[in-house]
């Protein structure tokens, strides 16, 4: 004989009305402000969105591995280490970032305007500014992940390899001040790029396309007129370089010229303060331009 | 419920939505004409063409388009000036596809309750009930992309409805739903009215869509509101009496008229306003004064699609309290 329990079924759960707490719009921002990271790391989706950022993350980390471990178990025969501006201001670093920035960016942006979802969530209370900026925070924080655990990674590379792990770091604390501020500016900045050009347009592909391509446009015009031409003035052109700025602003971070490889080129350089206001002229340019972008238009 | 702070509930009484002379313009489009109606509780159909204004005026209400002119009041509050307090406390169904394709139905639904100030756990708990209530409870951890039209308008009614709204703004809810589905949705949707308590304002072009779940109706043409009101009233206050003739009936047409009535010639037939039951006595009169004789004459109740027919042609329709 069946159990009266085991006969029982569920025909309808019934309608509960919600009587608990209603957070705000901050917690909407936060929200969505996960949901981004998670989306450009490709939780919670299938198998192949999340191969490409990994895979960045991964070169970027086992880049120093190699590099410090390679020269640990050769020291005689391997080359050294990169320091951390050498390291924050290569162009390999730079390309990565690059290349992180014009996958997630588009991924974060394009979906949303193209399957208009824009709608529901501008219909939710949170306001446009809400969205346009966790969307930004989003990939920032995900690009800061990128420019602090490889240099922090070096960091500590470097200390558990020296003669006094605790000596080093007392001595080497100016570093990780500046390796943090870097960090900032340079997620800051690709994360800014990336937005700014990438919720112009509703297809991932050309937003990709376009952040890469604003890249390396701005860097053949920079390279080409501020270090190729002789006329009055043309150094500044160097500061179109949007790539070379804010590798320009680390070596000045860390005491350095600021002009990296091409200062041979470069008879007249440009003083420090002029590469760290055009890397802020083209951050505030581009938030505004992100938020003018998702001020107002289709719904 | 309980909606965030300092959030006004419509009362037993209170009209959910008052708008007074909305207008909207799109370049040289008029999209909305000073239109002014009151959405009293329950389900209230928003009637009209497409291109009528009928998304327009959600889009208003909801607080997503800015006015040019006029004002509104949902629950009391203000779209323009309280567009965030408002929204917590709407649920809305855009009338386009809007769903992200890469989600979990479930992800997507719990994502609009956070939006909403719903805490993640409740959030996730309300998700699947409500996903549960619209029939897709099964189907709730698949991704959105790979599901029928009908699916896609079940987790676009699922995420309005997730975080417990006191009103449902619904745009064309049956779009693209094959008949069984749009049975289903139609369902649904009184189940949400006359269960749940929530006040719905359900935007069609669909008649029988509207005549089956709705109340009250508001019929829009050219951003202009040309009638509103409850059916049964509408019905009745549009009622005619049908009068056929042996002669020519533009005689009887003119004694009625002297009489105060409104009459208009339908082919060979008379439609005589029907206002009150006084109309029979005065027809018999006129056909007496004028040598009428009479075939038949019969009351006739209006349909929806009279009442709607009437309101597109006629901008001057009488606005029903």
């Amino acid at each position: 004989m069946n159990s009266p329990a085991g006969d029982a079924r569920i025909i309808d759960r019934g309608y509960q009305h919600y009587d608990g707490v209603r957070l705000g719009p901050g917690h909407g921002f936060w929200v969505m402000l996960r949901a981004g990271m998670e989306r450009g790391m490709g939780i919670r989706r299938p198998f192949r969105t999340k191969i490409l950022p990994w895979l960045l993350v991964l070169t970027a980390i086992a880049a120093v591995l190699i590099s410090v471990g390679s020269h640990e178990a050769n020291p005689a025969g391997a080359a050294s280490p990169p320091t951390y501006p050498q390291f924050l201001g290569s162009r390999a670093f730079g390309l990565l970032l690059a290349l992180f920035t014009a996958l997630v960016a588009p991924d974060l942006l394009c979906p949303d305007r193209r399957e208009r979802v824009l709608t529901l969530y501008f219909a939710a209370p949170i306001t446009r500014l809400h969205y346009a900026l966790a969307r930004l925070a989003s990939l920032c924080l995900l690009l800061l992940g990128l420019t602090l655990i490889p240099p922090l990674l070096l960091f500590v590379s470097n200390a558990l390899f020296s003669d006094s792990a605790v000596g080093y770091v007392r001595d080497h604390l100016h570093d990780l001040g500046h390796l943090v501020v870097a960090g900032l500016l340079m997620a800051l900045f690709y994360g800014v790029i990336g937005c700014a050009v990438a919720g112009f347009s509703d297809r991932r592909a050309v937003a990709t396309g376009s952040i890469i391509g604003v890249l390396l446009v701005t860097g053949f015009a920079g390279g080409v007129i501020g270090e190729g031409l002789t006329f009055s003035g043309h150094q500044w052109f160097v500061l179109l370089d949007l790539q070379e700025l804010p590798a320009r602003v680390v070596r000045w971070l860390f005491g350095l010229p600021p002009i990296a490889d091409s200062q041979a080129l470069t008879p007249g350089t440009l003083d420090a303060w002029a590469y760290l206001v055009a890397l802020v002229v083209v951050m505030v340019t581009g938030i505004a331009t992100l938020l003018g972008r998702y001020r107002q238009g289709e719904i | 419920m309980n909606p965030p702070a300092g959030t006004p509930v419509p009362s037993a009484s209170a009209p959910v939505i008052v708008a007074s002379r909305l207008s909207k313009r799109f370049g040289r489009v008029r999209a909305l004409r000073d239109a002014s109606l009151t959405i009293g509780q329950g389900c209230t159909g928003l009637l009209g063409a497409n291109g009528a204004g009928k998304s327009t005026l959600i889009k208003v209400v909801l607080g997503l388009l800015t006015p040019d002119g006029g004002e509104a009041r949902v629950a009391g509050l203000d779209p323009v000036k309280q567009p965030l307090a408002l929204r917590a406390l709407v649920g809305y169904m855009p009338e386009h596809e809007c769903l992200p394709s890469d989600w979990l139905a479930q992800d997507f639904v719990r994502y609009m309750g956070q939006l909403h100030g719903l805490p993640r756990r409740v959030a996730i708990q309300r998700a699947n009930d409500t996903l549960y209530h619209v029939g897709l409870g099964e189907e709730r951890f698949r991704a959105i992309g790979g599901f029928s039209t009908g699916m896609k308008q079940r987790v676009k009614l699922a995420q309005a409805l997730v975080h417990d709204p006191a009103i449902m703004l619904l745009d064309e809810p049956t779009n693209g739903l094959d008949p069984a589905g749009r049975d289903e949705m139609l369902d649904l949707i009184a189940r949400i009215t006359h269960q749940m308590g929530i006040h719905v304002l359900l935007s069609s072009h669909l008649l029988a869509d509207v005549e089956r779940v709705a109340g009250s109706v508001v019929i829009m043409a050219n951003g202009e509101i040309m009638l509103q009101g409850s059916l049964a009233e509408l019905m009745t206050a549009t009622a005619q009496v049908i009068v056929r003739t042996h002669e020519p009936p533009a005689a009887l047409q003119q004694a009625l008229e002297r009489r105060g009535y409104a009459v208009r010639l339908d082919e060979r037939d008379l439609q005589v306003a029907f206002e009150n039951p006084e109309v029979f006595d005065a027809i018999r009169d006129a056909a007496v004064e004028t040598a009428t004789g009479i075939v038949y004459l019969k009351r006739r109740v209006r349909t929806l699609e009279d009442i709607y027919l009437a309101g597109q042609d006629s901008p001057s329709v009488p606005v029903a309290s």
